[in-house]
Parts: structure tokens; sequence; C-alpha cells
């Protein structure tokens, strides 16, 4: 009977080890759920209050709620914070949504797409428990006339950074007429091109005396601005001022200064004609990179930077020595500071430091590596017999003991991972 | 819905092992709980219970059901444990000296409860998923049935949000 109640028993407790088996795969299979909106929850609110942010606005470029049928802009989502500061720029932080994707798309970094589509939506930013919306407008109507707004009729030569911008005027003269900043939307030229640009983003930038007409257009419209250059240039300055020396292969920045009649200055780097002088130097022909030039070959150039295509002024000519940059070429075992055969008595028992001193392709010292990690001292040869040892650890490296009379070779190896090692030797007798 | 018909299934499971064939034991306990989000740490007290049979020698099944005592406030942020409940597999090595160790690999829910600055936002946010955990006890003086438990468990960890709790807790055997 007992046998049979102990079988009994271990059949139960097997079924209830399956059991529990069972739910725990059970248990796997239906938790398989994600845990993602609940992070992102926490996150958000973390992520919220170490900014100190307190409010989300939106902000457009074009800076209006209507947008053109089939065109991009872009929105920004701006923070205010608690402490006073200035506004922060979230738009990668915040989660964007269109009300309704038939009307505009929204990226998740502010790009909003309008549809062909005569209608609106609402844009809306989300982040933690703080949220900013604006009604946005979706028009097919069709642009009638781009127009200058606040643009200067008169610039100096050599001005930059003018930003332009136009607004265009839709379904003009009907009930639902519009003027908006289309200063994103349009595409610039400027008909005398040595003498005044405009980038993509709108910015004036001109080179020399004259007249030229700048052209703003969206089709089927188009928009002029006649733009007169005076010839206001006093003078050019050229920083740095001075004599400067440049390796081949390395590049120095200069910078330009114009002084117009008005004694006002301004930094004309970017306008300004950059002339080396010589082929021993040359300047960027980059947009961004004016007035960066690089050392070409050895030798000597006088950097001028001059204003005005027209009528030029130049400013005075800085000397500029192009160098063929040192390098690494040896390294050399020295003891108080000079290279010598070390001759040493037996009978003075006291060790040597020796020191290990870089050597530049020009003749010149460069630093101490006596202890550097990237250095090693060893006895290279005992010429005759166990005279010297030399320490190779710590800040002892260098140092040389004696022990008898003969004659050691130290060498030291520097190896800082470039490819090839720096060795020296010297040899040490011990009479 | 998941969570609550894995929760039931759960507590039907143990509630019908067959009593009269295993050792059951009950454990009480505090627990301090760091609860990580993105670098910035909650600490708060937590209460436990544990409940839990021997389906063979050294190998228990449990569930087990907690609540949080107080909340932390970083960056104006308060942060507690509303509440914490799974099942666990327990696993003892043979006693030695009135001590032994034991794994426990199991799972549960956790719910964190987060006001941010005042606005009782996000709320509520509960996180499930396996945890597990490493642990000692020891027998509290001439007593067969008594422990002194101590141990950590790990009951979240993913994507920057960290759930910790070391605890320490009295466990009997019946």
């Amino acid at each position: 009977m007992r046998s049979v109640m102990k079988a009994v028993t271990r059949e139960v407790m097997k079924k209830t080890v399956m059991r529990a088996g069972l739910a725990l795969l059970a248990l796997f299979a239906l938790t398989a759920c994600s845990n993602s909106a609940e992070e992102r929850a926490l996150l958000e609110a973390i992520e919220v209050n170490e900014l100190n942010v307190v409010s989300l606005s939106l902000s457009s470029t074009a800076n209006t709620t209507v947008l053109e049928a089939g065109t991009l802009s872009s929105f920004a989502a701006m923070a205010q914070v608690s402490n006073g500061g200035a506004d922060v720029d979230v738009s990668d932080q915040v989660t964007w949504s269109s009300s309704d994707s038939a009307v505009f798309g929204v990226s998740q970094s502010g790009e909003v797409t309008a549809n062909n589509i005569d209608s609106s939506a609402t844009l809306y930013i989300d982040w933690a428990d703080l949220s900013a919306s604006q009604l946005i407008m979706v028009s097919t109507a069709a642009l009638d006339t781009i127009t200058f707004v606040g643009a200067p009729s008169a610039v100096n030569v050599c001005a930059n950074g003018i930003q332009l911008q136009v607004e265009g005027t839709y379904a003009e003269g009907e009930a639902d007429e519009r003027t908006v900043d289309i200063s994103d939307l349009v595409s610039w030229s400027s008909s005398a091109e040595s003498l005044a640009l405009v980038d993509t983003s709108g910015v004036l930038e001109t080179f020399g005396s004259g007249n030229a007409t700048i052209s703003a257009s969206r089709s089927p419209a188009s928009g002029t601005l006649a733009l007169t250059i005076n010839d206001t240039i006093f003078s050019v300055a050229v920083t740095p001022d001075t004599a400067v020396t440049v390796d081949v292969g390395s590049t120095l920045q200069f910078t330009a200064t114009a002084t117009y009649d008005d004694t006002s200055t301004a930094d004309i780097t970017s306008t300004a004609t950059w002339e080396p002088g010589t082929a021993n130097l040359s300047f960027s022909a980059s947009n961004g990179s004016e007035g960066l030039a690089t050392g070409v070959i050895a030798g000597s150039a006088n950097v001028t930077a001059s204003c005005n295509v027209t009528v030029p002024e130049t400013s005075p000519a800085i000397a500029v020595t192009v160098e063929t940059p040192k390098t690494l070429t040896g390294i050399e075992i020295r003891y108080s500071n000079s290279s010598l055969d070390v001759n040493k008595d037996v009978t003075d028992s006291s060790p040597l430091d020796f020191k290990a001193i870089l050597k530049y392709s020009d003749g010149t010292d460069g630093v101490e590596v006596t202890t550097d990690d990237d250095t090693d001292w060893r006895v290279s040869d005992e010429i005759s017999g166990e005279s010297a040892s030399v320490n190779n650890s710590g800040d002892d490296k260098g140092e040389v003991g004696f022990s008898a009379v003969g004659s050691t070779e130290i060498e030291v190896r520097y190896d800082p991972g470039t490819g090839s090692a720096l060795v020296d030797t010297i040899v040490l007798d011990v009479d | 819905m998941n969570r609550l018909f894995l929760f039931l299934y759960l507590s039907l499971f143990i509630i019908s092992l067959p009593t009269h064939a295993v050792d059951l034991y009950g454990e009480l306990g505090a627990g301090y709980l760091m609860n990580d989000v993105d670098q910035t740490e909650f600490d708060s007290i937590t209460t436990e219970l544990r409940f839990g049979a021997y389906v063979q020698p050294q190998v228990g099944i449990e569930l087990y059901a907690g609540v949080g005592v107080n909340d932390d406030k970083q960056i104006d942020i308060e942060s507690g444990l509303s509440y914490m409940a799974g099942l666990a597999v327990r696993l003892e090595s043979p006693e030695s000296e009135g001590g032994k160790i034991f794994f426990l690999l199991g799972y549960g829910v956790a719910e964190i409860d987060v006001d941010r600055s005042g606005s009782g936002e996000p709320g509520k946010q509960s996180f499930d998923a396996v945890n597990y955990g490493l642990g000692a006890e020891f027998r509290l003086g001439n007593r067969n049935d008594l422990f002194l438990t101590v141990k950590g468990v790990r009951y979240y960890s993913k994507s920057g949000i960290g759930i910790d709790v070391a605890g320490l807790g009295i466990r009997a055997e019946f």
C-alpha cells in the first residue's frame, strides 16, 4: 500500500513539474508584447525636465500658415525654458503628426509636404505631456506676382550676408487673394554675376561696382530688383597683418576687412579677391573657404586681398614663408645634454642618467622621451664582459649602472607605432 | 488584457498545486528599489510578499506581489512603484551551515507612477518582462522553518530604463 502511495505521489510531482514548465512556456508566449510606449513616456519626461522645458511652440521658415500645393516647407519645434533662456530647437525630439495626411504629410524632422489639394489640417507636435499645434491651409491657387520686400536698391561693393526676401501674391484680385513669404520657394539669379551673386538661400554678395538686376522666379511668376553697387571702398586690410610661416600641405586662414568711405568697416573675406603672389601658396576656390591658403611648395609668397573687380582696391602684401614640414628623423642618446662616449672608472659605482632626445629633419631637437612609454632601453651588445646594465622601467628608464671592467653597447628604441622605430646606440667603456 | 489573463491563469495554476504533496512557504520583505531612467535614478522603498510551493526538493514556484512605500523626486519628477506582481521559479543550493543561496527566474509586471512637475503625467506606466535575481538565506536561530533572506532582483532592463530591487525578508516554510 505504501509503495502504491509513493508511486502516486511521484506521479503527482511529475505532473506538477510538467505543468510548471508549460506555465512558463505559456507565460513567455503570452507576454511577447512591447513596452516601447511606456519606455518612451518615461524617457520623454526625463528629457523635458532636464532641459527645463515648460511649453512648446511651432515656427516656420516661411512664416506662414498657408502652403502652396505640392511644396515642401520646414517647420521647427521650439521649446520655451523655465530659466528664462532662449528658446531651444527641439525639432528632432518631438513627435510630429498631421491631423489629415491627405492635406499634408510631415516628417519627424518637421518637413511638411503639402499635397495637391485645397484644404486645411492641423500640424501637431508632442513631447512628454507638452504639445503645440497650428492650423495649416494648403492652396492650389496660382502664383501671380513676386515682390521684393525690404530690399536695398543700392549696396556697397564687397558686401555680403544681405538676406533678400520676396513675397508671392496668389489669386490676385480675387476674394481669396493672399500674400505670403515665398523666399524659400523661388530661384534666384543675377544679370551680372561678376558684380553680384545670390545663393540658393537668397543671400546677396557683391564683387564689383556697377548695376545688376536680381531676379526671383517661381513659375509662372517672377520679380526683379534693380541693384546699384557703389564704389565706396576706401581701403582693405588683411589679417594676419605681419609675416607668417606655413608648412607645405598645411593651411592658414586669412581674413580681409574693408573700410568704406563713411569709415564703417566690414569683413569682406568671402567677397574679396585673394592673390598669393607666387605659386608657392594657393587659395581655396570653395564657397565658404574664402581666404584659406594652403602651402604648395617651399618658398615665399605675398598675399593680398582686393575688393571691387571693376576698380580694384588692394591691401598691403603680407609676406608668407612656405616651409617643408620638418619630420622626426632620429633619436639621440645624451648624457648631461651632450653626445659623448662615456669612459667610466669601475671604482666609481654611481649610476649615470642618460637621456633620449628626438631629432628633426632640420637638425633641431625635439622633445625628450627618456621615460616615455614608447621608449625602450636595453643592453644591445656586451662587447667585453657584463660591465654595465640599463634600467627600462618607470621613471628610472635610462639609468645606467656599472659593475665590472669592460665595454658595453646601450641601445634606446623609440617606437610610437607609426611603423618605423627610431634607434640610437652608445658604447660605454668601464676602465 | 493579456496581462490580466496571464495573471489569472498563473493564479489558478498555483492554487491547483497538489498541496498534500508539497511544502508551502511564504516570505515577507522590504526592498530598496532603484529605477534608472536615462541615467536619472529614482530610489524608493518597497514591500513585498511571496507565496510559493516546493515542487521538488530545492525547486519552488512562487507568486510575488509588492507595492511602493514612498516616492523619490529628481529633476522635478516624482516617481515610485505602484505595484509589482508575477511568478518566479526558485532554485536553491543544498543547505550548508544553516545557509543557502538561491536563484530566481520569473516573469512579471512592474508599474511605475511618474508625476512630471506636478502635471500628473505621464502617470502609471507598466513594464512586463522576464526577471531574475540571486540571493542568500540563513536559518533564524534553531528554527527549522524560518529564514532571513537577502536578495537582488532585476525586474526590467531595456532602452535606458532599469528596475532593480535589493531586498531583505523573512521566509517561513509551512
